[in-house]
């Protein structure tokens, strides 16, 4: 390896990668090595971007990269492609390969390709618990030895085995690559060797293991050699000239067979296998039990975030805290010293920054949030996701996605940007858009759902507004995969263990959560205000609202709920706060209440998740779900109050 | 046995026991005749060449052997006919007689080569059933519980390949099937992965007992 290239300060700290398959907790120690939070949940797919920390080793710091999920050198989805590329292109000084304890025998092959590739390498067994729960015991020390690198077993999640990698990746960053160097076959070999001579750049990978990428037929490979190379020509002469059919079969055949020889030694069933699926788990993919799981837990969650979230608490914040003791403490305090109006006017009054914006954001969303980020933590910690996914991916399968968007589409329900990123880990890029347009159109955030949830009058408008934002969302998606060519989608998906989810990470992850919530809102939330404080100021604003009143009286509303619909450019949760505020007035009708929730669903997704969308999918892309949202929200919110007004509601 | 004395044997049976036809002592070479007799497989009866008992079984197995050869090549591997051809009368020597069956069952017990001429049958063609379990076919035929052990992946997209792989989906893999509604759900090693109908049924295995 060559590491003079690097000079500048940032990187003077070694640089140390966290690398293995998806779930097999590598942020869970990266936590623990770093003591900085990282998204830890059980599904794979948790992690779609790389996160940087610092991890002292004995007095020594170093630079800890936390990277998504990557089964094998073959990258398919964008997030695993990330872990790819800093692993070829950042020269790491050191590579810890987590490996899940149980499924060894699949994850060892990249242990033994890292090595060949030239890198320090240190070996992290993660979850020996369940290792130990199938009946096994393994020798580590035996394992150690037959690969030539330090191996380190771990329980990441109960912080055990933490200060011995700490000390053997401190051991191996001072010591040179090392390892089992592994004969791949004569044929591979020599195939191998006649493409390392003729490669005469300076790479940062292992020339080895560059031959080895050029004879699979590696893209990325090939490019950064005709970059580097004087004459590239050379190289592509001599690949077309070897033989380079079956060359993956027989590298995954090498590898195999080699692991399977090395774990012949290493483990030893103690026990007999516990049955391969346990009740809960049996009950969970039923299609019958499994669709009553589902409802059980929605309802569960409207319970739980809805009616002790959204209504008891809000309720009290909403008219003891902020209506009954500061909004007219901090009014008349205002009126009485403020001598300048329009300074009154921003900081209270009925727009001001403390009167509406903080008060939205604290007494309405924040405890609403809360309450759905606890409950939500569950269901992503406990492996319930992978099973839901399987159990709709029929019903996904209809509409253009497999089962596996179900982790974009339900982490939507968390938060639309976030999980808008998510999407990377879909296979095609159909998928992809279809997931995105879903998320922007009609999957309503915790925030938005919950006051959703509090101000809709009773549970059957709650399954009215159900019941047209998902069939709206559903007949769109449809058209939608229609519309958008390439091929079916596959479904291929781990199912991980059942696990029950730890307080811990429960805690921090909602704390985490909040934290993020009130960074990234307060202060929009004080923009809005002063944004339109500003447009009261110089006219704008009646301008805007008299242009936003002609779609929003089109579809029978009042008036002043033009003001919520250009709240909800900002976010969605304001918009529906804004309709919160007007419905507690008594200012909206049964039906009015109703066609305002269900439009502001559907209406434009929030700047943020606006700004990703443009990140991830394109400018024409992003542009076209937000006009498509615009337009099919005030489409179905007019069609909903007119077939109200047929009904005689 | 020699190819050309499995051949020689392949055709007296064709022409003595399908065609009926009478073969006489000069059709032959007489080193050929020789070799056969010394083989036990012929014997002259008054200018005649006659099948012996075995001369009679083993040629039988030739024909049959060759047949499903075509059938295999040009079905399965999708040869055109003067390929097929050509390869069959080199192929079907090197097939083992423990494959005969499954190579028969694999194709559904077939009647007639791609020519229209009779295969004759053989033990699995008559017992049926019985003899499928151990041959190869996809995941999706397996019952819950089932278990095999994978034979080959036939995918186009390397996409799919490459997820299969890494969860350790890959040929000389035992994989048992836990579930088949309302997806498939199998395990291989520790690990549990659930596939749709498509993708499970690329999945070849070899089903059968363990050994
Ligand atoms: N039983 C057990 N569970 C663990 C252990 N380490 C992590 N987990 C759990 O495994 C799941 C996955 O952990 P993560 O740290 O998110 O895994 P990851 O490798 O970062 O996953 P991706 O980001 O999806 O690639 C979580 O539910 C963890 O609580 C362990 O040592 N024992
Ligand atoms: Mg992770
Ligand atoms: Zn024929
Ligand atoms: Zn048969």
């Amino acid at each position: 390896m060559h590491h003079h290239h690097r000079s500048s300060g940032e990187f003077k700290r070694p640089i140390v990668l966290l690398i293995g398959s998806p779930n097999v907790g590598k942020s869970t120690l990266f936590y623990r090595l770093t003591g900085k939070y990282a998204w830890i949940s059980n599904y794979p797919g948790t992690t779609v971007d790389i996160s940087i920390g610092r991890a002292h080793l004995d007095g020594v710091e170093v630079t800890l990269v936390d990277t998504p999920g990557m089964g094998s050198i073959y990258a398919v989805t964008e997030d695993e492609k990330v872990s790819r590329k800093m692993l070829f292109e950042t020269q790491p000084d050191l590579v810890v390969h987590v490996v899940d304890a149980s499924n060894m025998d699949r994850m060892l092959p990249l242990t033994l390709l890292l090595i060949q590739g030239g890198y320090r390498v240190v070996l992290a067994v993660n979850a020996v618990d369940e290792l130990e729960k199938l009946g096994y015991r393994a020798n580590f020390e035996e394992l150690e030895r037959r690969l030539g690198i330090p191996v380190v077993p771990t329980i990441a999640v109960r912080g055990i085995g933490i200060d011995e990698l700490r000390s053997a990746m401190l051991q191996a960053l001072r010591g040179r690559p090392k390892g089992l160097q592994v004969n791949l076959g004569d044929e591979l070999e020599d195939a191998i060797r006649r493409v390392a001579s003729v490669l005469t750049a300076d790479y940062p990978v292992s020339k080895r293991l560059l031959a080895i990428l050029l004879l699979l037929g590696d893209e990325e490979a090939l490019k950064m050699v005709s970059r580097a190379e004087a004459e590239p020509r050379r190289i592509t002469a001599l690949l077309e000239a070897v033989s380079r059919q079956g060359v993956r079969q027989a590298l995954e055949y090498r590898l195999a067979r080699i692991t399977d020889e090395i774990l012949k030694h290493v483990l030893l069933a103690v026990r007999p296998a516990p049955r391969p699926m346990g009740r809960l788990d049996e009950f969970l993919v039923n299609p019958v039990t499994g669709t009553l799981v589902l409802a059980a837990v929605l309802v569960a969650l409207y319970l739980f975030v809805g009616v002790v979230g959204a209504q008891m608490v809000v309720d009290f914040l909403e008219e003891k805290v902020f209506e009954g003791a500061i909004n007219p403490a901090l009014n008349s305090f205002l009126e009485e010293r403020l001598p300048y109006k329009w300074l009154y006017e921003l900081v209270g009054g009925d727009y001001g920054i403390v009167t509406l914006g903080l008060r939205y954001a604290f007494a309405i969303i924040l405890p609403i949030v809360s309450f759905f980020f606890i409950a939500f933590s569950i269901i992503e910690d406990s492996g319930y996701l992978p099973r839901l996914a399987l159990l709709i991916d029929r019903v996904l399968k209809k509409l253009g996605l497999s089962g596996k968007a179900v982790i974009p589409l339900v982490l939507g329900l968390g938060c639309d940007t976030m999980a808008t990123v998510t999407t990377r880990i879909l296979e095609t890029r159909r998928e992809k858009i279809l997931a995105t347009l879903m998320l922007a159109l009609g999957i309503p955030c915790s925030a938005q759902l919950g006051v959703v949830m509090a101000m809709l009058p009773g549970l059957h408008a709650l399954l009215i507004w159900v019941l047209v934002v998902s069939g709206v969302l559903m007949v769109v998606a449809y058209i939608a995969s229609k519309l958008v060519p390439g091929e079916t989608p596959f479904f291929i998906m781990e199912l991980p263990p059942l696990r029950i989810p730890s307080p811990r990470n429960m805690a921090m992850k909602t704390l985490v959560r909040l934290e993020w919530y009130l960074k990234e809102v307060i202060p929009l939330f004080v923009l809005a205000s002063v944004l339109i404080w500003a447009g009261r100021l110089t006219g704008v604003f009646d301008m805007v609202i008299s242009a936003l009143a002609v779609p929003v009286e089109l579809i029978g509303l009042p008036r002043e709920s033009a003001v919520a619909f250009l709240y909800g450019f900002f976010r969605r949760d304001y918009g529906a706060a804004g309709l919160y505020d007007l419905a507690m007035e008594g200012l909206m009708s049964y039906r009015q209440i109703l066609v305002s929730v269900v439009t502001i669903t559907l209406f434009v997704p929030c700047i943020a998740q606006f700004l990703v969308m443009l990140r991830e999918r394109g400018l024409k892309t992003a542009v076209a779900i937000f006009i498509l949202a615009v337009t099919v929200a005030f489409a179905v919110g007019y069609i909903v109050n007119q077939i109200m007004i047929l009904a005689g509601v | 046995m020699s190819e050309k004395l499995e051949n020689l044997v392949r055709d007296l049976w064709i022409a003595i026991k399908e065609e009926g036809r009478e073969v006489g002592d000069k059709e032959l070479s007489p080193y050929d005749l020789e070799e056969l007799e010394k083989a036990g497989y012929v014997r002259r009866e008054g200018g005649r060449i006659v099948l012996t008992n075995e001369g009679e079984r083993v040629g039988r197995k030739l024909v049959r052997l060759h047949r499903l050869t075509e059938r295999l090549l040009s079905d399965v591997l999708g040869m055109e006919e003067e390929v097929y051809e050509r390869v069959a009368c080199r192929v079907e020597h090197l097939i083992p007689e423990e494959l005969e069956e499954a190579v028969c069952t694999l194709l559904g017990h077939p009647r007639l080569c791609p020519h229209g001429k009779p295969i004759p049958p053989g033990g699995c063609c008559l017992s049926g059933k019985r003899y499928v379990e151990t041959v190869v076919h996809p995941l999706t035929e397996l019952e819950e519980g089932g278990s095999g052990r994978i034979s080959y992946i036939y995918v186009e997209n390397p996409q799919v390949m490459t997820r299969l792989m890494n969860l350790g989906l890959r040929p000389g893999r035992r994989v048992t099937v836990l579930k088949r509604f309302p997806a498939y759900i199998v395990q291989v090693g520790n690990t549990q992965v659930a596939l749709d109908y498509e993708v499970a049924s690329r999945i070849y295995v070899v089903s059968g007992p363990h050994h």
